[in-house]
């Protein structure tokens, strides 16, 4: 213990599950989304001026995410309210992305489009998403992003069924316009969760995806996922649909920090004690790669948390802190607790 | 011919002093960048006043402690890299008094 | 401290940087994080030799050795370490890597590194050249001798305090890949020791 990570005194960055809208059925789910909006969602007039005050206390950047945001009523007025104020990502699947909305989202001042994909033709990511023809969608989304200048991004979950198409899907990416690919790994959360043993892949098969991975001339490849598991708690920031403050979108199924409708996120984020628990960095092992190329240590605290039961324990996703952990056995569930120091050790 | 600079209207900051570092948000084309402690500096400086006042002021601040931000040219290469970020823009004395007069 | 004016009073002005910050998703790498600043000077390059000038100071002097590391010229306004990266560049010498002080339980002990490329030694009986990794001494020497250069003073600073001290040592290191370690091994005029014991044994061997 006593390892710590680099210090923010507020959040720069936020990330926004706008919310747990959505009309596809994938089976990784992790907001188990459904068709309409979930009771207690905030409206898009409660969201404008939340981001107005999240700007005036320091935030200068959005990552917006559900759900489906495109899904959701109003957030083209969300998106326009905070344009002007903070640089906007948004991570779509693209469904209903037409050229002409994403003209307007580049006229809206849109910073980047991040879309996903589950696989690289129809047939495997229409079975994902459980939702016929969402691929051509996805698809379509993408060239409308790149044709209307905003910068894109594709993102692929690793998964069982992702894993033997990473270079197709990275091909198809690069094919559409797309600046990067990321390679995202498996979390054990809402859906997720439930079909891990379907999904999920051992570490010695990630590290075999991820090895014969061979990018196409003009795809960059992101580089703070897998394999490099960082622990990003320090920087990590984040608001659910029901306005929720929850620290990383990856910790939503554990964590409730409170309302940050009520009280501002600042406070929240200096004040409660699991949260600065997170961000410090004191875990039980480090991995040398964590610390030297970003300063922080022990990996992802979601999964860290979702394996072991303890806030401080290594991620098993870290090739150094793995230590025989087998991320095919889906973990059990953990109880969703609020904020507080007896969330500490578990 | 003499120079003044300025930040970009629209332009936030957004100062990181305990991570020694500031990020600045450029609204259009959307852009979000990190300042170094020298860049934010010299970014600070430019409030419109001439190019020779404002690199005045930057060795005055940096003179005393040294560092490589001290050499001759980090000034200027400080300013390059604003300007090619969309931070900054300069404006020529004379167009700046046609334009008031 | 919450002004870049305050801050770089306490902490030194680094090369000015200012960049896109390349956001992923929930993290990202580009936000600035405050570890160690890298080196000022160019990058050094690939070289087949290091040389090393190891010694040891008093917490005072460590002080004043690093106040004189980042302190610029008065006159040229050049950090002291940029000017002897470009001397040994200039003289084709190699690169000056950094001068490091041990991070933990031996923090006094200084090391000052520096990358070098020897000049190629060949004649028309060589298969291949033959390097010559002692030219660094020399090379350092004549440099050390151009007493009007900013990189010949700084060098010299550096050398007065590790010629001063009691704990001084220097080391040369070879990159492995790159020599022809059983020639050197069985020469005796570089190595008298190994050479005899490989021509008399075979025990070296399995050392080796």
């Amino acid at each position: 213990m006593k390892h710590s990570n680099p210090v923010l005194d507020t959040p720069p960055k936020i990330t926004l599950g706008i919310t747990e809208t959505c009309p596809m059925r994938c089976s990784h789910c992790y907001a188990d989304c459904a068709n309409a909006p979930k009771p207690g969602e905030l409206t898009d007039a409660q969201w404008i001026p939340l981001i107005r005050d999240l700007a005036e206390n320091g935030v200068i950047q959005a990552y917006f995410e559900g759900g489906e945001p495109l899904a959701k009523p109003g957030f083209l007025n969300i998106l326009r309210a905070t344009t002007p104020l903070m640089m906007t990502l948004v991570r779509t699947h693209g469904i209903g992305l037409t050229a002409d909305l994403a003209k307007e989202l580049g006229d809206i001042g849109l910073g980047r489009g991040l879309v996903d994909l589950l696989g690289a033709d129809a047939a495997t990511h229409d079975a994902a998403t459980g939702m016929l023809g969402s691929f051509a969608q996805s698809t379509a989304a993408i060239a409308n992003l790149v044709a209307a200048g905003i910068p894109t991004d594709v993102l692929v979950i690793l998964t069982a069924h992702t894993a033997p198409q990473l270079n197709a899907i990275a091909q198809h990416a690069a094919g559409l316009g797309a600046k990067r690919i990321g390679v995202l790994r498996l979390y054990p959360l809402g859906r997720a969760r439930a079909a891990w043993s379907d999904l999920a892949l051992s570490m010695a098969a990630q590290t075999q995806a991820l090895a014969t991975l061979r990018m196409p001339k003009g795809l960059e490849l992101m580089q703070s996922w897998h394999p490099n598991n960082k622990n990003c708690c320090w920087q990590a920031a984040a608001i659910n649909a029901f306005g929720r403050a929850i620290g990383c979108m990856y910790l939503r199924d554990y964590v409730d920090f409170g309302d940050a409708t009520k009280t501002p996120y600042n406070e929240i984020f200096q004040t409660d004690p699991l949260y600065r628990a997170l961000r410090s960095g004191d875990v039980e092992e480090s991995c040398g790669d964590c610390s030297g190329t970003q300063g922080s240590h022990g990996g992802c605290r979601s999964t860290a948390y979702a394996f072991h039961g303890r806030w401080s324990a290594p991620d098993p996703f870290d090739l150094t802190l793995n230590h025989g952990v087998d991320l095919t056995v889906p973990p059990p569930a953990r109880a969703k607790g609020g904020s507080g120091a007896d969330h500490l050790v578990a | 011919m003499p120079i003044t600079w300025s930040l970009k209207p629209g332009v936030r900051l957004r100062p990181i002093p305990e991570q020694e570092c500031c990020l600045a948000y450029v609204p259009r084309p959307p852009a979000l960048h990190g300042l170094n402690l020298s860049s934010w500096l010299v970014l600070t400086l430019c409030d419109g006043r001439e190019q020779r006042e404002i690199g005045r002021d930057y060795f005055d601040a940096v003179g005393p402690s040294g560092g490589p931000g001290a050499t001759p040219g980090a000034f200027d290469s400080a300013l390059i890299q604003l300007e090619a970020l969309g931070l900054i823009e300069r404006r020529a004395i004379e167009a700046t008094r046609k334009e008031t007069a | 401290m919450t002004n870049p004016r305050d801050l770089i009073r306490s902490r030194g002005a680094p090369v000015p940087l200012a960049r896109p910050i390349p956001t992923e998703v929930r993290t990202d790498g580009g936000l600035m994080i405050n570890l160690l600043h890298a080196p000022y000077w160019r990058g050094p390059g690939s070289h087949p030799v290091l040389a090393e000038w190891v010694w040891h100071l008093s917490l005072n002097d460590l002080l004043a050795l690093r106040t004189f590391l980042v302190t610029p010229d008065p006159e040229t306004g050049i950090q002291p370490e940029a000017a002897i990266d470009a001397g040994l560049k200039d003289h084709g010498i190699g690169s000056y890597l950094g001068t490091f002080v041990t991070h933990g339980s031996n923090f006094n002990q200084v090391r000052v590194l520096f990358g070098h490329a020897p000049k190629s030694m060949t004649n028309a009986y060589a298969d291949k050249p033959a390097t010559d990794p002692a030219s660094f001494n020399r090379l350092i020497y004549d440099l050390l001798q151009k007493t009007d250069t900013q990189a010949s003073r700084n060098l010299r600073y550096l050398r007065r305090l590790w010629s001063e001290s009691p704990t001084r040592t220097e080391t040369r290191l070879i990159m492995l890949s790159q020599v022809d370690l059983a020639s050197e091994l069985s020469d005796p005029e570089n190595s008298p020791f190994t050479a005899d014991l490989l021509s008399t044994g075979t025990r070296m061997e399995t050392k080796l």
